[in-house]
């Protein structure tokens, strides 16, 4: 099947053609005439950054598993390919058939980040589908005119308010089992002859499955919710996001397609556990992927081999929400190490708490090549590290700095947050402090120790409050603040081995707003792309006027979202997805950030946030509680 | 993966594939990551440079142009041990992907590099719409008689006028929208078909006035390396001796 999609002439000219020809080594054909189930996996980003996702290669893997479905790969054409793509009227088709997609059954979109949601639209739109849930059954009812399901997943699923409106369904939590029971149930539903909405009924009885069309929300005068309930019986009133409980039994990907152009992270990637410990406040991965639960490094070093040998990739990353903290690194990565090094197969490492052993792994993995060391501070001072909860001091970082000098490392990143909560302008002076302290441990370490030279990058992110963490009901700084606070900081930052960024406090703004957003937001994210918003995380595509004048024509109030501080009594617009951690515990722990008081990591001590109701004997609750 | 460092390895391989397919779309540095992933997948004892950052001692012959396909490609590899040569082929087609495949290998004795002896290709360039055959054939015919023929190129730096009657060796219509073109190729002196037929359409815009751009498919059909004054087909026993 070489025919492709667009035509030759026009391939000639876009950048980078072989990002929308498919044809990948191990990308997989099938006859589609011998398949029950056409998916559509789509990214809401360049083909660079979609296929660098861990989340698409193992449903993509899980969904050809299964010979009655075809999965095939989307993502969102460059501006250069989307312009051919209108005038030339080609749809919006999969890489692998290279046929359109809104012939498909099931349209997927995997939620990243907030700022993807106007691709989805810009994706729908692309391929001829109706972008609302309601236009689809009425325009469906036609027999002639069956359009695709479009369904979500991924981690902005934990609150799918915002795109309620335009997705018939969001699977929340882990994917790997509910998407094949979702796929059942539509086999059953597909020759019933029952109506498009019957479908959907049929999937809130699968457990994670989230159909927005069978829930009401009504507002009081201030703005917030009044009520959220399911309207029509039979339909629960709560979600509750899907795990995998064993990962060592869960199919993991032995092939992945190995793309021919460069992407943004070409490697095998080897997933060491789901979950974190450690409960930083402001980190919603660290909340809504709890419990923690960890591959053998046996079955690991299987994976390993086996994605080496049929990729032929040169390099293996290791990944997880915080390496260090997994219990069999010591027994996986040296061996495995010095196995791939035989093949001339490397190592790329994540930012590792800094100890002896990962020093040692450290060097080893990265014999020639000293570059980059990132530290996460996150914030200034020890008092405002403790109201996060980021369980790293000022001796610890110091002492890693001096290790990683001596060991011959020539640049540190050092990582930090601007307008988390009670922070204060002592708290961002504390950034440039510990900056220079940082650079006061290099000139202290003895030049026969230390290389030549030295370079401190320090990087300010806008905090993004967020749902399912403490601090999903606290206010975002203005831009105002958050401007003062940047131009404060670059003031200090004079020294010229240390360089400053920060980031667009405009593109915070609006991660903010949707994030905590709800149905209302749906209007004006269709509106801002209607008027050309897309690609919204390219600094070079976002278009802060276009989305600011969708706001003001909707009269939607952008601070009511950002700014405000928010009750705990209040109904949130993700109270009916159950993430696991209770409402409760998230209460208790903002509560004791205002105190400034630390709690302790899940193998210290277990301290009842509820997701170990989720869990079995292969989790690190029943460890701790064991 | 360039041919500049010092060779290390024991034996060297020159092989000769062909692309075609989807993987007319891929570039000249995604080709050689392909073929490297390739090598490794088929464990393929293949050298590696010495120093710091090893890489394979792997070089094409001539980068093909991206939407190009080929019977005519060529590269040279070194190996570290000797494996049959039947073996080799064999190993390294069930792992390549579709569109990529050996057509023949064999052991080469010189160090000649093959991206610096390559001297001649062949292509047939396909009009997609073809127009009028005659007006065509009299615009190459007035073009072939010419001693010299300007055009404008674009690089990266910007335009700029070259010369390219020098660089035709021979150029015949063989189909009323095909044209099968001889020409230089190499570090020396290369044209690129494209600038080929950009001066065509020049040549035919002086008889019937302003023609649109035309969108071209390219085959490329031989490379001949250099050796000795004489052209020699890169698998010629002669050309590897």
């Amino acid at each position: 099947m070489n025919n492709l999609m667009m035509a030759d002439s026009v391939l000639a000219q876009v950048e980078k053609p072989a990002r929308y020809t498919g044809g990948e080594l191990n990308s997989i054909m099938k006859n589609a005439s011998e398949v029950d189930i056409r998916f559509a996996f789509c990214f809401p980003d360049s083909y660079e950054i979609g296929m660098s996702h861990l989340g698409m290669k193992i449903l993509y893997h899980i969904l050809n598993e299964r010979k009655d479905i075809w999965c095939e790969r989307v993502f969102a054409p460059w501006i250069d390919m989307e312009a051919q793509m209108r005038a030339l009227k080609v749809p919006l088709f999969g890489l692998e058939s290279q046929e359109p997609i809104e012939t498909f059954d099931f349209i997927g979109f995997t939620l990243q980040y907030e700022m993807s949601f106007t691709n989805i639209l810009n994706m729908l739109d692309l391929a001829g589908v109706p972008l609302r849930t309601a236009e689809r059954l009425e325009r469906s009812e036609r027999p002639e005119r069956a359009f695709p399901f479009v369904c979500a997943g991924g981690p902005c699923a934990v609150n799918p308010e915002p795109l309620a409106p335009f997705v018939d369904f969001f699977m929340i939590g882990e994917g790997e089992e509910v998407i094949l029971e979702v796929m059942d149930a539509y086999l059953e539903w597909k020759d019933s002859g029952t109506p498009r909405k019957a479908f959907l009924k049929k999937l809130t009885q699968v457990e994670g499955v989230y159909v927005p069309l069978f829930y009401d929300v009504t507002y009081q005068e201030d703005g917030t919710i009044q009520s959220f309930q399911p309207n029509e019986a039979g339909v629960p009133a709560i979600i509750r996001k899907r795990i995998i409980k064993d990962l060592d039994q869960v199919s993991y990907p032995d092939k992945v397609v190995v793309p021919f152009i460069d992407i943004v992270h070409d490697r095998v990637m080897l997933e060491l556990f789901r979950g974190c410990i450690r409960g930083c406040r402001f980190c919603q991965a660290g909340f809504i992927y709890r419990p923690v639960r960890e591959k053998s490094p046996e079955k690991l070093t299987e994976i390993a081999r086996n994605l080496i040998a049929n990729t032929g990739y040169e390099e293996i990353g290791l990944l997880s929400l915080s390496t260090s903290d997994y219990t069999g690194l010591e027994a996986l990565a040296l061996p495995l190490l010095e196995e791939m090094e035989q093949q001339k197969v490397s190592f790329s490492l994540p930012s590792l708490r800094i100890d002896s052993f990962s020093m040692e792994l450290m060097q080893k993995a990265q014999k020639v090549r000293k570059s980059g060391l990132t530290f996460a501070p996150e914030a200034g001072t020890q008092r405002l590290r403790d109201v996060i909860n980021k369980g790293v001091t000022e001796e610890d970082l110091f002492r890693s700095a001096k290790m990683a000098f001596e060991g011959g490392w020539t640049s540190v990143k050092l990582y930090f947050m601007l307008g988390l909560p009670t922070e204060t302008m002592a708290d961002v002076d504390g950034i440039a402090a510990l900056a220079q302290g940082v650079l006061r441990v290099w000139h202290a370490v003895p030049k026969e120790l230390r290389k030549k030279s030295i370079s401190i990058s320090v990087s300010a992110a806008a905090f993004v409050p967020k749902p399912f963490t403490p601090f999903q009901w606290v206010a975002q700084d203005t831009i105002a603040v958050m401007k003062e606070k940047q131009f404060h900081l670059k003031d200090q930052m004079r020294d010229k081995k240390i360089s400053f960024k920060y980031h667009d406090s405009n593109i915070s703004l609006l991660e903010a707003v949707f994030a905590r957003g709800d149905r209302r937001l749906a209007d004006v994210l269709e509106l801002a792309w209607r008027n050309g918003c897309k690609f919204d995380s390219w600094d070079e595509h976002f278009k802060n006027s276009v989305w600011l004048e969708a706001f003001a024509a909707l009269g939607v109030d952008l601070s009511f979202y950002a700014h405000r501080v928010r009750d705990f009594a209040e109904i949130l617009p993700w109270d009916h997805i159950d993430v696991g951690v209770h409402k409760k515990y998230l209460i208790n722990e903002a509560k004791l950030a205002l105190l400034e008081h630390t709690t302790p990591h899940c193998r210290q001590t277990c301290t009842a946030c509820g997701a170990n109701r989720l869990a079995d004997a292969n989790c690190v609750c029943q460890e701790v509680l064991a | 993966m360039s041919g500049a460092t010092k060779a290390s390895s024991n034996f060297t391989i020159r092989f000769h594939f062909e692309r075609t397919g989807r993987l007319r779309f891929t570039g000249h540095l995604d080709m050689l990551r392909t073929f490297q992933r390739a090598f490794m997948r088929a464990k393929t004892p293949i050298a590696y440079s010495q120093g710091f950052n090893p890489h394979p001692e792997f070089v094409i012959g001539m980068p093909l142009g991206v939407g190009t396909t080929s019977e005519a490609e060529y590269a040279d590899l070194g190996m570290d041990t000797k494996v049959p040569i039947d073996s080799f082929v064999a190993a390294l087609n069930a792992k390549l992907p579709d569109g990529l495949r050996v057509l023949s290998a064999t052991y080469k004795n010189n160090k000649d590099n093959i991206m610096g002896k390559v001297d001649e290709l062949k292509c047939l360039i396909r009009f997609e719409a073809p127009g009028d055959a005659t007006q065509r054939l009299d615009a190459l015919h007035r073009m072939l008689e010419k001693s010299e023929i300007f055009v404008e190129k674009t690089t990266k730096k910007g335009k700029s006028m070259i010369e390219i009657r020098s660089k035709i060796r021979d150029a015949q219509m063989v189909a009323d929208d095909i044209v099968a073109l001889r020409c230089d190729a190499g570090s020396h002196s290369s044209l690129s078909p494209e600038l080929f037929v950009e001066a065509l359409r020049q040549e035919m815009e002086r008889v019937v006035g302003p023609l649109p751009k035309e969108y071209v498919t390219v085959h490329r059909t031989a490379i001949s390396v250099e050796k000795d004054g004489k052209l020699w087909n890169p698998m010629d026993p002669e050309a590897l001796k």
